[in-house]
């Protein structure tokens, strides 16, 4: 299910929020409607963690992580940290990495079995984050952006790459990432597809400016549409077993 | 961890006499030769990508330790072998596992690029590459026989087939065809992938893994039960344990092997003994053939009773068609560490039989990296070898094969053997086809290469590469033929007398020249006339009796030194070994200067006792010619030298039973 929302009239909700398929981290101080739109599809499901990273709401932009694990900057505190190990499921590896590059969200675009990473990203790093998130780490740009994170947005059914993204590239990525993938904008055209949404196998979260065709594009291509979620028997097997009951 | 740096070794001079005598050969390896020769064969396999992820990862800039070789092998069984890298924790697979995501990364995004989804496509891929060769299993009749195989149940589960090409697998492929090999006697074939390695009578050494054009030789030797036969190259004994095959458990023959090199014949022994065929083969340890003396005394019931002679001397290998396989492609990086070219001398000793070539080497010529060179110095080790061989006083059957496709080591070589004086006076020639057991093969001799005589080329043997089902391969043999003998003018007649008087002057000049001539190096040839070819043109690649008079062979005159017959200084230009003629050195000159003023006398009896060695090493038709034309060239005392290589020391002189030799046309 893909839904808009908006925080503090911001529609970039990829920079408020990090969403994985284990947890979701959210900003502090924004509007309850922001909060329900997660606690809506989420509650009871993931814990949903009320965080700043280094004091910042920008939590998405700072941190990456999946299922497996999650990536903070070096600049997150110690309580931050305390409050996410409390928060956060005992089974999500959470590792605080001196990179360089610390806005983690921007050069790191994962899902559960890849990750896509800054070309400059240093050698320690790119082992830690296999390590930790379980991944295999590509080296890579997206149309020539090295912010992959804001780039591209990941879950483990398809991805949205920027919209400007050849046909050739796309082809690559995606025989690279094991999922289909298509260029794409939110937001009403913005590029900054990473930056501008959030998702995970079951929902999508995009700013309340996109247009009903990018959120269509968003819903097939994540496959969060009516029957076509991980939990819904696709429409061929359904049918088969249909046929063997009767 | 050995087991990587070994390989890692070897791989780094793979290019420079192939792989196999790389794992073979080297000393100092302490892993199990056939761990480090799978693991090569699968890292040369996979190289190409291989390498482009050490490209990309730059693993070779980031830790230092590695070599390019080295991260290859390790690469290799960390990304692609089943089992990762089997040492334990250390500094090595530390190195491989610091970059542990970058390299599996490039090596998926490197697959990806090949366009395989998956790894397991990738090795499959790799896998339906691998040469459509079948696999070769010879009958040890010692230990086993064809009726027992193939009729009685042994391989049963394999059903007979006629056509070679049918062994190869299909999409609905089942291992259990055979194939019988209608030109060499119990051999057959079986498809690549059929379970015989680790078959129980492969174990018991009833049956041995050996190339169909590898056991032409024996099988055309064909020594009758009771024969006594050479094998002059022997290691690594396949080809000896098939001449003890085809003698059979109940022979009271007796193979010889020889082999120079003491390291391979611990292979030898070893191939003997699996064999069982202690009983039959005598195993000459570190002898060289060239220096084996059959008309010695001693060997009265030994090398004197060899009438058969089976000939493999090395070779440039260039038919084997693995080697080619398996080249070591270094990356054009800087970081590459460990690629440099190994100098070609320290290496020298990886041919696959090494017994040639690097020991008298043509003098110091032999250095030089080109391969015309190599060619040329290994055909003329492979006339002298042949050429050694005819001089057996009863040999009548000798085949000589080599493991090359090019004509100088084959057709040319061939041609050179038969023209040498030996092979003339003994009535040497190649057998005929229609005589041939391998009448039926097709492919025969280039006629060409064979000066235009196509009985020769019609008589010689090809095996092509790939095509043929094995390695390229080259077999001649030769017969003794009574008639062409019979026509051959009568032997000269040698002054003996002359030869000790010759003798003596010579031990009296070489202590006196030994002192002016300390720093002497070789032989000096640079005052030989260089005729052209007689063709005119394209001076043949083997420069070994080229330059042969023709119907010019009644040389029957006493040899005097001192007789200057103007005609003779055109005599045969024997050139020994892959000397070039070389530039006179200020000493040379000098001493030339000094000879002269000392006076013409002494200067030819020099010369006489010069061509002496050369008495016993050639025949005795050119004797008086050579002579006088080693008089005509100032001979040097170089020559000297040359007396180390007499195939009969000088002191067994006298005890050489002459009276032969005086008479008849020669021995028998």
């Amino acid at each position: 299910m893909a839904v808009r929302a908006q925080f503090e009239n911001s529609n970039e909700v990829g920079v408020f929020a990090t969403l994985t398929n284990s947890y979701a981290l959210v900003a502090t101080g924004g509007s309850m409607n922001f909060y329900s739109v997660f606690e809506a599809e989420l509650a009871d499901v993931i814990p949903i963690c009320h965080t700043t990273i280094a004091g910042t709401r920008i939590v998405g932009r700072l941190t990456a992580g999946n299922r497996n694990g999650l990536l903070l900057p070096t600049s997150t505190t110690d309580q931050e940290l305390q409050h996410l190990r409390n928060s956060i499921p005992e089974t999500v590896k959470i590792q605080r990495i001196e990179e360089r590059l610390s806005a983690l969200g921007n050069v790191i675009c994962a899902n559960d079995h890849v990750a896509l990473v800054h070309p400059d990203i240093e050698r320690e790093t790119e082992e830690i984050i296999a390590d930790v998130l379980g991944v295999e780490v590509f080296r890579q740009t997206i149309s020539e952006n090295v912010l992959v994170g804001s780039y591209c947005s990941l879950s483990n059914q398809g991805g949205i790459v920027h919209p400007k993204t050849s046909i050739q590239d796309q082809d690559e990525l995606s025989s690279l990432l094991q999922v289909p993938l298509v260029a794409g904008s939110v937001n009403r055209g913005s590029p900054v597809v990473g930056a501008g949404m959030v998702v995970n196998d079951w929902m999508a979260v995009t700013g309340l400016d996109t247009t009903a065709t990018e959120l269509s594009v968003v819903e097939s291509v994540f496959k969060l549409g009516e029957g076509m979620g991980p939990s819904n028997l696709a429409g061929g097997l359904r049918d088969s077993l249909v046929e063997t009951w009767y | 961890m050995s087991l990587y740096l070994e390989s890692s070794k070897i791989i780094a001079r793979v290019n420079y006499g192939g792989l196999r005598a790389a794992v073979y050969s080297d000393r100092s390896i302490k892993s199990k030769p056939e761990q480090l020769y799978a693991l090569c064969v699968e890292t040369l396999k996979h190289q190409e990508i291989l390498n482009e992820v050490i490209e990309k990862s730059q693993i070779l800039k980031v830790e230092k330790k590695l070599t390019h070789p080295l991260a290859l092998v390790l690469l290799h069984d960390f990304l692609i072998s089943k089992n990762g890298i089997a040492t334990s924790n250390g500094p090595l697979k530390s190195s491989i596992l610091r970059n542990r995501a970058r390299l599996s990364a490039e090596f998926t995004r490197a697959r990806l690029k090949r366009g395989f989804s998956t790894k397991a496509a990738l090795l499959a891929r790799s896998q339906t590459q691998l040469p459509r060769f079948p696999r070769w299993v010879r009958i040890n009749n010692l230990k086993a026989n064809y009726d027992l195989l193939m009729n009685k149940g042994v391989f049963s589960e394999f059903t007979p087939i006629d056509d070679l090409e049918k062994l190869y697998p299909k999409r609905d492929y089942l291992p259990n065809k055979v194939y019988v090999d209608p030109y060499v006697a119990d051999l057959l074939a079986f498809a690549p992938s059929a379970p015989l390695l680790k078959h129980p009578l492969k174990k018991t050494g009833a049956i041995v893994f050996q190339d169909r054009a590898s056991c032409v030789p024996a099988q055309l030797l064909d020594p009758p039960r009771d024969a006594y036969v050479v094998d002059a190259t022997a290691a690594p004994g396949n080809k000896t344990t098939h001449l003890a095959s085809l003698l059979g458990p109940d022979s009271k023959g007796k193979i010889f092997a020889f082999e120079r090199d003491r390291r391979r014949v611990f292979a030898l022994k070893e191939a003997v003994a699996a064999a069982g065929a202690q009983n039959l083969v005598e195993i000459r340890p570190s002898v060289d053939f060239l220096r084996s003396a059959p008309w010695n005394p001693s060997e009265e019931n030994g090398l004197k009773k060899v009438t058969h002679i089976l000939l493999d001397p090395s070779c440039s290998g260039s038919g084997i068609v693995e080697r080619d396989e398996y080249r070591f492609i270094p990356t054009g990086e800087p970081g590459a560490k460990g690629t440099r070219h190994p100098d070609r001398s320290s290496i020298k000793g990886t041919n696959t039989s090494p017994s040639a070539v690097e020991y008298e080497d043509a003098g110091p010529g032999w250095k030089s990296a080109t391969e015309d060179d190599r060619l040329f110095a290994l055909a003329d080790f492979q006339v002298r070898i042949i050429e050694h061989a005819m001089r057996f006083p009863n040999a009548t059957r000798i085949t000589y094969s080599t493991c090359s496709v090019h004509a100088q080591e084959n057709e040319r070589v061939v041609m050179a053997a038969l023209n040498t004086s030996v092979a003339r006076h003994r009535g040497w020639v190649t057998e005929p086809r229609h005589l041939n057991r391998l009448k039926d093969w097709p492919r025969r001799g280039i006629v060409e290469e064979c000066d235009g005589n196509e009985q020769v080329a019609d008589s010689c043997i090809r095996f092509r590469p790939w095509t043929d089902g094995g390695i390229g391969f080259f077999v001649a043999v030769f017969i003794r033929n009574e008639q062409e003998r019979a026509r051959l003018p009568r032997a000269p007649v040698i002054r003996w007398d002359l030869a000790e008087k010759a003798r003596q002057e010579r031990s009296a000049t070489a202590e006196r020249l030994e002192e002016e001539e300390e720093e002497w190096k070789g032989i000096s040839d640079n005052d030989l006339p260089t005729e052209p070819s007689p063709g005119g043109l394209n001076p043949a690649p083997i420069r070994y009796y080229t330059t042969l008079p023709r119907g010019d062979t009644n040389v029957a005159e006493p040899l005097t030194g001192s007789d200057h017959d103007p005609n003779c200084s055109k005599g045969p230009n024997i050139i020994r070994g892959g000397l070039k003629p070389k530039k006179k050195t200020q000493r040379e000159k000098q001493r030339e200067k000094q000879q002269a003023r000392a006076g013409g006398r002494e200067e030819e009896e020099d010369d006489i006792h010069g061509s002496w060695a050369e008495v016993f090493e050639d025949d005795l038709e050119y004797v008086s010619k050579r002579a006088k034309s080693i008089v005509k060239r100032n001979a040097s005392v170089g020559n000297l030298d040359r007396l180390k290589d007499v195939r009969m020391p000088l002191e067994d002189f006298d005890k050489r039973d002459f009276s032969q030799l005086q008479t008849g046309p020669n021995d028998e």
